[in-house]
Protein backbone atom coordinates (compact mmCIF):
# COMPACT_ATOMS: atom_id res chain seq x y z
CA UNK A 1 0.00 0.00 0.00
CA UNK A 2 3.12 2.09 0.29
CA UNK A 3 2.27 3.54 3.54
CA UNK A 4 4.59 4.21 5.78
CA UNK A 5 5.22 1.88 8.87
CA UNK A 6 5.94 3.97 11.87
CA UNK A 7 6.28 3.97 15.97
CA UNK A 8 5.74 6.40 18.55
CA UNK A 9 9.09 7.47 18.57
CA UNK A 10 9.17 8.51 14.33
CA UNK A 11 5.90 10.87 15.12
CA UNK A 12 5.61 14.01 16.96
CA UNK A 13 3.19 16.63 17.42
CA UNK A 14 4.88 20.00 15.55
CA UNK A 15 2.19 23.19 15.21
CA UNK A 16 -1.16 21.75 16.10
CA UNK A 17 -0.68 19.03 13.72
CA UNK A 18 0.98 14.84 13.75
CA UNK A 19 4.23 15.05 12.17
CA UNK A 20 6.47 11.86 10.77
CA UNK A 21 10.36 12.33 11.27
CA UNK A 22 11.62 12.42 7.96
CA UNK A 23 15.28 13.06 6.66
CA UNK A 24 13.62 15.35 4.77
CA UNK A 25 12.34 17.05 8.68
CA UNK A 26 9.24 16.74 10.28
CA UNK A 27 6.81 16.40 7.33
CA UNK A 28 3.24 16.73 8.57
CA UNK A 29 0.54 13.32 7.94
CA UNK A 30 -3.13 13.42 7.60
CA UNK A 31 -4.40 9.45 8.50
CA UNK A 32 -2.79 7.58 11.17
CA UNK A 33 -3.84 4.12 10.83
CA UNK A 34 -2.65 3.01 14.60
CA UNK A 35 -2.39 -0.38 16.48
CA UNK A 36 -1.37 0.73 19.21
CA UNK A 37 -4.70 0.08 22.58
CA UNK A 38 -6.78 3.63 23.30
CA UNK A 39 -4.64 3.59 26.76
CA UNK A 40 -1.29 4.07 25.49
CA UNK A 41 -1.42 6.25 22.42
CA UNK A 42 -0.94 9.48 24.51
CA UNK A 43 0.83 10.27 27.69
CA UNK A 44 -0.22 13.33 28.19
CA UNK A 45 -3.67 12.42 27.98
CA UNK A 46 -4.09 9.09 28.94
CA UNK A 47 -1.66 6.36 30.39
CA UNK A 48 1.26 8.79 31.51
CA UNK A 49 3.61 5.58 31.67
CA UNK A 50 3.41 4.65 27.73
CA UNK A 51 6.35 4.71 25.62
CA UNK A 52 4.71 3.70 23.16
CA UNK A 53 2.41 6.80 22.06
CA UNK A 54 3.01 10.35 20.62
CA UNK A 55 2.87 13.07 23.36
CA UNK A 56 -0.01 15.39 22.41
CA UNK A 57 -1.58 13.00 19.55
CA UNK A 58 -5.33 13.38 21.15
CA UNK A 59 -5.26 17.13 20.98
CA UNK A 60 -4.38 17.80 17.62
CA UNK A 61 -7.04 14.72 16.96
CA UNK A 62 -9.89 16.68 19.04
CA UNK A 63 -9.19 19.20 17.06
CA UNK A 64 -9.82 17.97 14.00
CA UNK A 65 -6.32 17.81 12.44
CA UNK A 66 -6.30 14.22 12.31
CA UNK A 67 -7.57 11.52 11.21
CA UNK A 68 -6.82 8.08 12.86
CA UNK A 69 -8.32 4.66 11.43
CA UNK A 70 -9.37 2.51 13.91
CA UNK A 71 -10.21 5.95 16.32
CA UNK A 72 -10.23 6.24 20.12
CA UNK A 73 -13.22 4.73 21.33
CA UNK A 74 -13.55 1.84 18.34
CA UNK A 75 -12.26 -0.92 20.58
CA UNK A 76 -16.06 -1.29 21.42
CA UNK A 77 -16.05 -3.46 18.49
CA UNK A 78 -13.55 -5.75 19.94
CA UNK A 79 -16.34 -6.25 22.53
CA UNK A 80 -17.80 -10.16 21.07
CA UNK A 81 -21.31 -9.05 22.62
CA UNK A 82 -21.44 -6.24 19.63
CA UNK A 83 -21.26 -9.35 17.19
CA UNK A 84 -24.69 -10.38 18.43
CA UNK A 85 -25.79 -7.35 17.15
CA UNK A 86 -24.71 -7.32 14.08
CA UNK A 87 -27.81 -8.08 12.05
CA UNK A 88 -29.87 -5.21 13.61
CA UNK A 89 -26.61 -2.89 13.45
CA UNK A 90 -26.71 -3.79 9.59
CA UNK A 91 -30.36 -3.20 9.24
CA UNK A 92 -30.05 -0.13 10.93
CA UNK A 93 -27.66 1.53 8.91
CA UNK A 94 -28.39 -0.20 5.45
CA UNK A 95 -32.05 -0.62 5.69
CA UNK A 96 -31.01 -3.52 3.75
CA UNK A 97 -31.13 -7.41 5.49
CA UNK A 98 -27.50 -8.32 5.93
CA UNK A 99 -25.93 -11.03 3.42
CA UNK A 100 -23.86 -12.89 5.17
CA UNK A 101 -25.10 -14.66 8.34
CA UNK A 102 -24.32 -14.40 11.70
CA UNK A 103 -22.39 -17.33 13.30
CA UNK A 104 -25.20 -18.05 15.55
CA UNK A 105 -24.19 -16.64 19.10
CA UNK A 106 -25.44 -17.10 22.68
CA UNK A 107 -24.86 -13.95 24.73
CA UNK A 108 -24.28 -15.69 28.27
CA UNK A 109 -25.70 -12.35 29.80
CA UNK A 110 -28.89 -13.77 28.84
CA UNK A 111 -30.34 -16.02 31.46
CA UNK A 112 -31.96 -18.93 28.77
CA UNK A 113 -28.69 -18.53 26.65
CA UNK A 114 -26.51 -19.03 29.61
CA UNK A 115 -28.43 -22.15 30.41
CA UNK A 116 -28.39 -23.58 27.14
CA UNK A 117 -24.33 -22.82 26.90
CA UNK A 118 -23.75 -24.43 30.35
CA UNK A 119 -25.88 -27.75 29.26
CA UNK A 120 -23.98 -28.10 25.89
CA UNK A 121 -20.18 -26.74 27.15
CA UNK A 122 -18.76 -29.94 24.98
CA UNK A 123 -19.80 -28.81 22.26
CA UNK A 124 -19.60 -24.81 22.02
CA UNK A 125 -16.55 -22.18 22.29
CA UNK A 126 -17.22 -20.12 24.68
CA UNK A 127 -14.98 -16.81 24.93
CA UNK A 128 -14.62 -13.98 27.08
CA UNK A 129 -16.43 -10.75 25.30
CA UNK A 130 -12.88 -8.48 26.24
CA UNK A 131 -10.61 -11.25 24.88
CA UNK A 132 -8.55 -11.55 22.32
CA UNK A 133 -5.46 -13.86 20.91
CA UNK A 134 -7.10 -16.93 22.33
CA UNK A 135 -6.76 -16.26 25.91
CA UNK A 136 -9.61 -16.86 28.37
CA UNK A 137 -11.72 -19.37 26.33
CA UNK A 138 -13.15 -22.55 26.39
CA UNK A 139 -12.94 -25.15 23.22
CA UNK A 140 -15.45 -27.31 24.83
CA UNK A 141 -15.13 -30.68 22.37
CA UNK A 142 -10.99 -30.78 23.16
CA UNK A 143 -11.51 -30.05 26.68
CA UNK A 144 -11.57 -32.59 30.11
CA UNK A 145 -14.70 -32.69 32.21
CA UNK A 146 -12.69 -31.17 35.00
CA UNK A 147 -11.77 -28.03 32.51
CA UNK A 148 -15.74 -28.12 31.77
CA UNK A 149 -16.75 -27.90 35.55
CA UNK A 150 -13.81 -25.39 36.18
CA UNK A 151 -14.73 -23.15 33.70
CA UNK A 152 -18.70 -23.26 33.94
CA UNK A 153 -17.98 -21.82 37.74
CA UNK A 154 -16.45 -19.25 36.08
CA UNK A 155 -19.29 -18.85 33.73
CA UNK A 156 -22.03 -19.04 36.18
CA UNK A 157 -19.96 -16.47 38.30
CA UNK A 158 -19.47 -13.63 35.27
CA UNK A 159 -21.97 -14.41 32.87
CA UNK A 160 -21.65 -11.10 30.74
CA UNK A 161 -18.34 -12.05 30.85
CA UNK A 162 -18.81 -14.49 28.33
CA UNK A 163 -20.64 -15.71 24.68
CA UNK A 164 -20.38 -18.55 23.19
CA UNK A 165 -20.46 -20.17 19.68
CA UNK A 166 -20.90 -23.72 18.01
CA UNK A 167 -16.96 -25.08 17.49
CA UNK A 168 -16.07 -24.45 14.02
CA UNK A 169 -14.41 -27.04 11.82
CA UNK A 170 -11.04 -25.37 10.86
CA UNK A 171 -10.01 -27.31 7.70
CA UNK A 172 -6.35 -28.23 8.04
CA UNK A 173 -2.78 -28.48 6.18
CA UNK A 174 -0.24 -30.44 6.29
CA UNK A 175 2.82 -28.86 8.06
CA UNK A 176 6.29 -29.95 8.40
CA UNK A 177 6.77 -31.60 12.33
CA UNK A 178 10.08 -33.12 14.03
CA UNK A 179 8.03 -36.31 13.32
CA UNK A 180 7.48 -35.66 9.39
CA UNK A 181 4.39 -34.17 7.86
CA UNK A 182 1.05 -33.84 9.89
CA UNK A 183 -1.76 -32.24 9.60
CA UNK A 184 -3.05 -28.82 11.85
CA UNK A 185 -5.96 -26.84 11.93
CA UNK A 186 -5.86 -23.22 9.74
CA UNK A 187 -7.89 -20.29 9.33
CA UNK A 188 -7.70 -17.29 6.79
CA UNK A 189 -7.94 -13.51 7.27
CA UNK A 190 -8.16 -11.59 4.22
CA UNK A 191 -7.71 -7.98 3.94
CA UNK A 192 -10.62 -5.83 2.75
CA UNK A 193 -10.45 -2.06 2.04
CA UNK A 194 -13.51 -0.31 2.13
CA UNK A 195 -14.06 3.29 -0.02
CA UNK A 196 -17.18 4.59 -0.18
CA UNK A 197 -17.28 3.68 -3.54
CA UNK A 198 -16.16 0.17 -3.45
CA UNK A 199 -14.87 -2.85 -1.91
CA UNK A 200 -11.80 -4.21 -2.66
CA UNK A 201 -10.23 -7.19 -1.85
CA UNK A 202 -6.39 -7.61 -1.61
CA UNK A 203 -4.87 -10.30 -3.43
CA UNK A 204 -3.78 -11.80 0.10
CA UNK A 205 -4.06 -13.03 2.94
CA UNK A 206 -3.07 -14.04 6.38
CA UNK A 207 -2.95 -17.98 6.60
CA UNK A 208 -2.64 -18.77 10.89
CA UNK A 209 -1.71 -22.52 11.48
CA UNK A 210 -2.30 -23.92 15.33
CA UNK A 211 0.79 -25.97 15.80
CA UNK A 212 -0.23 -28.43 18.19
CA UNK A 213 -2.12 -31.24 17.42
CA UNK A 214 -5.82 -30.91 17.46
CA UNK A 215 -5.70 -26.92 18.45
CA UNK A 216 -8.33 -24.65 17.07
CA UNK A 217 -6.24 -21.95 18.81
CA UNK A 218 -4.17 -20.03 15.87
CA UNK A 219 -3.22 -16.97 17.33
CA UNK A 220 0.08 -15.76 17.51
CA UNK A 221 0.71 -14.69 21.04
CA UNK A 222 -0.37 -18.21 21.83
CA UNK A 223 2.36 -19.97 19.44
CA UNK A 224 0.57 -19.90 16.08
CA UNK A 225 2.20 -20.17 13.05
CA UNK A 226 1.28 -18.70 9.43
CA UNK A 227 1.80 -20.30 5.96
CA UNK A 228 1.88 -19.07 2.67
CA UNK A 229 -0.96 -18.06 1.29
CA UNK A 230 -1.42 -19.12 -2.44
CA UNK A 231 -4.09 -16.64 -4.47
CA UNK A 232 -5.31 -18.50 -7.61
CA UNK A 233 -5.92 -16.70 -10.43
CA UNK A 234 -8.78 -17.59 -12.96
CA UNK A 235 -8.40 -17.74 -16.20
CA UNK B 1 12.21 11.69 1.25
CA UNK B 2 12.42 8.68 3.83
CA UNK B 3 11.71 7.96 7.76
CA UNK B 4 14.56 8.91 9.81
CA UNK B 5 14.33 6.19 11.70
CA UNK B 6 14.84 3.99 8.18
CA UNK B 7 18.22 6.15 7.14
CA UNK B 8 19.60 5.60 10.38
CA UNK B 9 18.81 1.44 10.13
CA UNK B 10 20.64 1.82 6.46
CA UNK B 11 23.23 3.84 7.66
CA UNK B 12 24.48 1.67 10.76
CA UNK B 13 23.39 -1.74 8.85
CA UNK B 14 26.49 -1.00 6.42
CA UNK B 15 28.70 0.35 8.94
CA UNK B 16 28.48 -2.90 11.06
CA UNK B 17 29.39 -5.16 8.17
CA UNK B 18 32.21 -3.40 6.72
CA UNK B 19 33.19 -3.57 10.75
CA UNK B 20 32.73 -7.05 10.58
CA UNK B 21 34.61 -7.57 6.78
CA UNK B 22 37.44 -5.04 8.56
CA UNK B 23 37.95 -7.53 11.84
CA UNK B 24 38.23 -10.82 9.68
CA UNK B 25 41.14 -8.53 7.74
CA UNK B 26 42.67 -7.26 10.93
CA UNK B 27 42.56 -10.78 12.35
CA UNK B 28 44.10 -12.27 8.88
CA UNK B 29 47.12 -9.63 9.33
CA UNK B 30 47.64 -10.85 12.74
CA UNK B 31 47.75 -14.21 12.01
CA UNK B 32 50.46 -14.23 9.03
CA UNK B 33 52.66 -11.82 11.54
CA UNK B 34 52.03 -15.09 14.14
CA UNK B 35 52.76 -17.70 11.48
CA UNK B 36 55.44 -16.17 10.20
CA UNK B 37 57.73 -15.36 13.06
CA UNK B 38 59.34 -17.53 15.02
CA UNK B 39 58.26 -16.46 18.45
CA UNK B 40 54.58 -15.32 18.74
CA UNK B 41 54.38 -11.37 19.50
CA UNK B 42 51.75 -10.90 21.82
CA UNK B 43 52.34 -7.27 21.09
CA UNK B 44 50.91 -7.52 17.46
CA UNK B 45 47.73 -8.91 18.97
CA UNK B 46 47.20 -5.84 21.63
CA UNK B 47 47.59 -3.85 18.47
CA UNK B 48 44.78 -5.84 17.01
CA UNK B 49 42.32 -5.52 19.43
CA UNK B 50 43.64 -1.60 20.22
CA UNK B 51 42.59 -0.95 16.33
CA UNK B 52 38.80 -2.12 16.96
CA UNK B 53 38.35 -0.09 20.03
CA UNK B 54 37.52 -2.90 22.83
CA UNK B 55 41.14 -2.52 24.63
CA UNK B 56 39.30 -1.50 27.88
CA UNK B 57 36.80 -4.29 28.19
CA UNK B 58 39.02 -7.17 26.58
CA UNK B 59 41.74 -6.26 29.22
CA UNK B 60 38.62 -6.64 32.06
CA UNK B 61 37.95 -10.05 30.65
CA UNK B 62 41.45 -11.49 30.24
CA UNK B 63 45.26 -10.77 31.57
CA UNK B 64 47.27 -11.19 28.63
CA UNK B 65 46.85 -10.95 24.85
CA UNK B 66 46.89 -14.53 23.95
CA UNK B 67 46.18 -15.41 20.49
CA UNK B 68 43.44 -17.74 21.16
CA UNK B 69 42.00 -15.15 23.22
CA UNK B 70 41.86 -12.29 20.93
CA UNK B 71 40.55 -14.70 17.91
CA UNK B 72 37.51 -15.55 20.14
CA UNK B 73 37.01 -12.12 21.78
CA UNK B 74 36.79 -10.25 18.17
CA UNK B 75 34.70 -13.38 16.05
CA UNK B 76 32.44 -14.43 18.94
CA UNK B 77 32.47 -12.78 22.13
CA UNK B 78 28.77 -11.38 22.75
CA UNK B 79 29.76 -8.93 25.15
CA UNK B 80 31.90 -7.48 22.41
CA UNK B 81 29.86 -5.09 20.44
CA UNK B 82 32.46 -5.21 17.88
CA UNK B 83 32.78 -9.01 17.96
CA UNK B 84 32.18 -10.40 13.87
CA UNK B 85 29.40 -12.26 15.65
CA UNK B 86 28.10 -9.42 17.43
CA UNK B 87 28.00 -7.36 14.02
CA UNK B 88 26.34 -9.62 11.99
CA UNK B 89 23.52 -9.87 14.56
CA UNK B 90 23.10 -5.78 14.44
CA UNK B 91 23.72 -5.60 10.58
CA UNK B 92 20.69 -8.04 10.26
CA UNK B 93 18.40 -6.31 13.14
CA UNK B 94 19.07 -3.41 11.23
CA UNK B 95 17.99 -4.68 7.87
CA UNK B 96 14.93 -6.32 9.40
CA UNK B 97 13.33 -3.11 10.46
CA UNK B 98 14.25 -1.41 7.07
CA UNK B 99 13.52 -4.92 5.13
CA UNK B 100 11.54 -2.86 3.36
CA UNK B 101 13.63 -0.36 1.58
CA UNK B 102 16.18 -3.50 0.93
CA UNK B 103 15.69 -5.32 -2.48
CA UNK B 104 15.00 -8.96 -2.10
CA UNK B 105 18.56 -10.26 -2.69
CA UNK B 106 19.79 -7.67 -0.59
CA UNK B 107 17.99 -8.78 2.25
CA UNK B 108 18.32 -12.69 1.23
CA UNK B 109 22.05 -11.88 1.69
CA UNK B 110 22.12 -10.16 4.36
CA UNK B 111 20.65 -13.35 5.91
CA UNK B 112 22.37 -15.76 4.41
CA UNK B 113 25.33 -14.15 6.09
CA UNK B 114 24.04 -14.44 9.82
CA UNK B 115 23.10 -18.14 9.17
CA UNK B 116 26.30 -19.20 7.91
CA UNK B 117 28.34 -16.82 10.62
CA UNK B 118 26.29 -17.65 13.13
CA UNK B 119 26.35 -21.35 12.59
CA UNK B 120 30.29 -21.14 11.64
CA UNK B 121 31.01 -19.19 14.72
CA UNK B 122 28.59 -21.36 17.06
CA UNK B 123 31.78 -22.85 18.45
CA UNK B 124 35.23 -21.84 19.16
CA UNK B 125 37.36 -21.68 15.75
CA UNK B 126 40.22 -23.83 15.63
CA UNK B 127 43.41 -22.91 14.19
CA UNK B 128 43.32 -24.58 11.42
CA UNK B 129 39.67 -23.79 10.32
CA UNK B 130 40.43 -20.36 11.02
CA UNK B 131 41.99 -19.00 7.34
CA UNK B 132 38.65 -20.64 5.84
CA UNK B 133 36.58 -19.18 8.37
CA UNK B 134 37.92 -14.97 7.99
CA UNK B 135 37.54 -16.16 4.03
CA UNK B 136 33.96 -16.67 4.71
CA UNK B 137 33.33 -13.45 6.70
CA UNK B 138 34.67 -11.63 4.06
CA UNK B 139 32.78 -13.34 0.78
CA UNK B 140 29.32 -13.53 3.18
CA UNK B 141 30.01 -9.57 3.64
CA UNK B 142 30.84 -8.79 -0.36
CA UNK B 143 27.66 -10.90 -1.25
CA UNK B 144 25.67 -8.64 0.87
CA UNK B 145 27.56 -5.26 -1.15
CA UNK B 146 27.14 -6.63 -4.43
CA UNK B 147 23.88 -7.49 -4.16
CA UNK B 148 23.37 -4.31 -2.94
CA UNK B 149 25.65 -2.54 -5.93
CA UNK B 150 23.75 -4.74 -8.13
CA UNK B 151 20.13 -4.82 -7.56
CA UNK B 152 19.41 -1.56 -5.84
CA UNK B 153 18.05 1.53 -6.98
CA UNK B 154 20.35 4.61 -6.92
CA UNK B 155 18.33 6.94 -4.48
CA UNK B 156 19.13 7.89 -1.11
CA UNK B 157 18.15 4.67 0.38
CA UNK B 158 21.76 3.66 -1.33
CA UNK B 159 23.50 6.41 -0.89
CA UNK B 160 22.75 6.42 3.06
CA UNK B 161 23.53 2.78 3.03
CA UNK B 162 27.00 4.10 1.38
CA UNK B 163 27.90 6.79 3.33
CA UNK B 164 27.68 4.48 6.38
CA UNK B 165 29.96 1.75 4.48
CA UNK B 166 32.35 4.74 3.13
CA UNK B 167 32.66 6.23 7.02
CA UNK B 168 33.20 3.26 8.90
CA UNK B 169 36.09 2.21 6.03
CA UNK B 170 37.62 5.95 6.38
CA UNK B 171 37.72 5.28 10.34
CA UNK B 172 39.07 2.01 9.96
CA UNK B 173 42.00 2.81 7.74
CA UNK B 174 42.61 5.89 9.91
CA UNK B 175 42.95 3.42 13.04
CA UNK B 176 45.14 0.63 11.41
CA UNK B 177 47.37 3.67 10.17
CA UNK B 178 47.38 4.94 13.70
CA UNK B 179 48.09 1.91 15.69
CA UNK B 180 51.21 1.47 13.80
CA UNK B 181 52.61 5.05 12.94
CA UNK B 182 55.30 4.66 15.21
CA UNK B 183 56.92 1.75 12.38
CA UNK B 184 55.88 4.62 10.15
CA UNK B 185 57.05 7.57 11.75
CA UNK B 186 60.63 7.14 12.74
CA UNK B 187 62.02 6.39 9.50
CA UNK B 188 60.52 8.81 7.06
CA UNK B 189 64.15 10.47 6.31
CA UNK B 190 65.80 7.77 7.62
CA UNK B 191 65.57 6.31 3.88
CA UNK B 192 67.32 2.62 3.59
CA UNK B 193 66.67 2.02 7.29
CA UNK B 194 65.90 -1.91 7.69
CA UNK B 195 62.69 -2.28 9.19
CA UNK B 196 60.57 -5.07 9.69
CA UNK B 197 59.08 -5.75 6.41
CA UNK B 198 56.69 -7.93 7.64
CA UNK B 199 55.00 -5.09 9.78
CA UNK B 200 54.78 -2.83 6.46
CA UNK B 201 52.93 -6.11 5.18
CA UNK B 202 50.81 -6.15 8.18
CA UNK B 203 49.26 -2.53 7.35
CA UNK B 204 48.96 -3.46 3.63
CA UNK B 205 47.49 -6.54 3.94
CA UNK B 206 44.69 -5.13 7.17
CA UNK B 207 43.41 -3.26 4.22
CA UNK B 208 43.59 -6.05 1.31
CA UNK B 209 46.17 -3.68 -0.49
CA UNK B 210 49.40 -5.42 -0.61
CA UNK B 211 48.75 -6.34 -4.75
CA UNK B 212 47.42 -2.87 -5.40
CA UNK B 213 50.47 -1.69 -4.02
CA UNK B 214 52.87 -4.04 -5.70
CA UNK B 215 51.86 -2.32 -9.13
CA UNK B 216 52.17 1.66 -8.16
CA UNK B 217 55.68 0.88 -5.96
CA UNK B 218 57.44 -2.32 -7.28
CA UNK B 219 60.59 -1.33 -5.12
CA UNK B 220 61.06 -1.47 -1.54
CA UNK B 221 58.53 -0.93 0.46
CA UNK B 222 58.99 2.47 2.18
CA UNK B 223 57.03 4.12 4.86
CA UNK B 224 56.59 7.22 2.52
CA UNK B 225 54.73 5.02 -0.03
CA UNK B 226 52.38 3.15 2.56
CA UNK B 227 51.56 6.34 3.89
CA UNK B 228 50.71 8.27 0.82
CA UNK B 229 48.87 5.28 -0.60
CA UNK B 230 46.74 4.46 2.29
CA UNK B 231 45.88 8.23 2.72
CA UNK B 232 46.31 10.07 -0.57
CA UNK B 233 45.65 7.96 -3.53
CA UNK B 234 42.16 8.39 -4.99
CA UNK B 235 42.47 4.99 -6.76
CA UNK B 236 42.96 2.71 -3.60
CA UNK B 237 39.11 1.34 -2.37
CA UNK B 238 40.27 1.67 1.24
CA UNK B 239 42.40 4.93 1.56
CA UNK B 240 41.16 7.93 2.91
CA UNK B 241 41.40 10.53 -0.12
CA UNK B 242 38.51 8.21 -1.88
CA UNK B 243 36.33 7.39 1.03
CA UNK B 244 36.13 10.85 1.84
CA UNK B 245 35.49 11.28 -2.05
CA UNK B 246 32.45 8.71 -1.94
CA UNK B 247 31.12 10.08 1.34
CA UNK B 248 31.26 13.80 -0.67
CA UNK B 249 29.31 12.40 -3.57
CA UNK B 250 26.94 10.51 -1.58
CA UNK B 251 26.10 13.60 -0.10
CA UNK B 252 26.00 15.74 -3.12
CA UNK B 253 23.40 12.93 -4.22
CA UNK B 254 21.01 13.49 -1.27
CA UNK B 255 21.89 17.58 -1.41
CA UNK B 256 20.57 17.18 -5.32
CA UNK B 257 17.55 14.28 -4.66
CA UNK B 258 16.45 16.71 -1.40
CA UNK B 259 17.42 20.25 -3.28
CA UNK B 260 18.95 21.23 0.34
CA UNK B 261 22.29 21.31 1.77
CA UNK B 262 23.35 20.49 5.48
CA UNK B 263 26.15 21.16 7.66
CA UNK B 264 27.06 17.80 7.14
CA UNK B 265 28.18 19.11 3.66
CA UNK B 266 30.53 21.88 5.24
CA UNK B 267 32.49 19.02 7.84
CA UNK B 268 32.64 16.74 4.47
CA UNK B 269 33.97 19.64 2.58
CA UNK B 270 36.49 20.21 5.34
CA UNK B 271 37.58 16.61 5.57
CA UNK B 272 38.45 16.54 2.09
CA UNK B 273 40.58 19.83 2.36
CA UNK B 274 42.36 17.97 5.02
CA UNK B 275 43.80 16.46 2.41
CA UNK B 276 43.32 17.86 -0.98
CA UNK B 277 47.08 19.16 -2.35
CA UNK B 278 48.81 17.82 0.78
CA UNK B 279 52.07 15.93 -0.43
CA UNK B 280 52.93 12.96 2.53
CA UNK B 281 56.31 14.76 3.84
CA UNK B 282 54.23 17.44 4.67
CA UNK B 283 51.63 15.06 6.52
CA UNK B 284 54.82 13.83 8.26
CA UNK B 285 56.66 16.97 9.08
CA UNK B 286 53.75 18.48 10.97
CA UNK B 287 52.98 15.11 12.68
CA UNK B 288 51.35 11.58 11.80
CA UNK B 289 49.74 10.95 14.68
CA UNK B 290 47.99 14.13 15.05
CA UNK B 291 47.11 14.24 11.33
CA UNK B 292 45.27 10.67 11.98
CA UNK B 293 44.26 11.36 15.25
CA UNK B 294 42.19 14.69 14.04
CA UNK B 295 41.27 12.60 10.85
CA UNK B 296 39.42 9.88 13.09
CA UNK B 297 37.76 13.10 15.13
CA UNK B 298 36.32 14.60 12.38
CA UNK B 299 35.39 11.63 10.76
CA UNK B 300 33.23 10.73 14.13
CA UNK B 301 32.19 14.49 13.85
CA UNK B 302 30.81 13.91 10.23
CA UNK B 303 29.00 10.77 11.47
CA UNK B 304 27.22 12.35 13.96
CA UNK B 305 26.14 15.37 11.93
CA UNK B 306 24.94 13.43 9.25
CA UNK B 307 22.95 11.73 11.91
CA UNK B 308 21.66 14.88 13.14
CA UNK B 309 21.04 16.35 9.72
CA UNK B 310 18.54 13.32 8.59
CA UNK B 311 17.32 12.69 11.59
CA UNK B 312 17.96 9.52 12.09
CA UNK B 313 16.81 9.45 16.22
CA UNK B 314 15.53 12.55 16.82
Amino acid sequence: MGAPLVHGNDLRVVDGRLAMRTTEDYQPIDVLYRRVDDDFIDPLNFNPTSQLGIPGVFDVYRAGNLTIANAPGTGIADDKAIYTYMPEIVEFYTGERPILKNVPTWRCADPESLSYVVDHLDELVVKEVHGSGGYGMLVGPAASSKEREDFAAKLCSAPANYIAQPTLALSSVPILTESGLAPRHVDLRPFVLVSPDSIHITPGGLTRVALEEGSLVVNSSQGGGTKDTWVLEDY
Amino acid sequence: MMLGTTAGGLFWMFRFLERCENTARLLEAGLRIALTKSSESSGEWESVVLTTGATDLFEQQHDRYDRSAVIDFLLRNPENPSSVLSLVDAARNNARSVRTALTREVWEATNDCWMVLRATLAHPVSDRDLPKVLGQIRRESALVRGALHGTMLRNDIYDFSQLGMFVERADNTARILDVKYYILLPSVSAVGSRLDTIQWETILRSVSAQRAFRFEFPGAITPRDVAAFLILDPRMPRSLAYCYSKIRDNLEYIAFQYDDRRPSHDVAAKLIGSINGREIENIFDSGLHEFLRSAIGEIATLAHQIEIDYRFTK
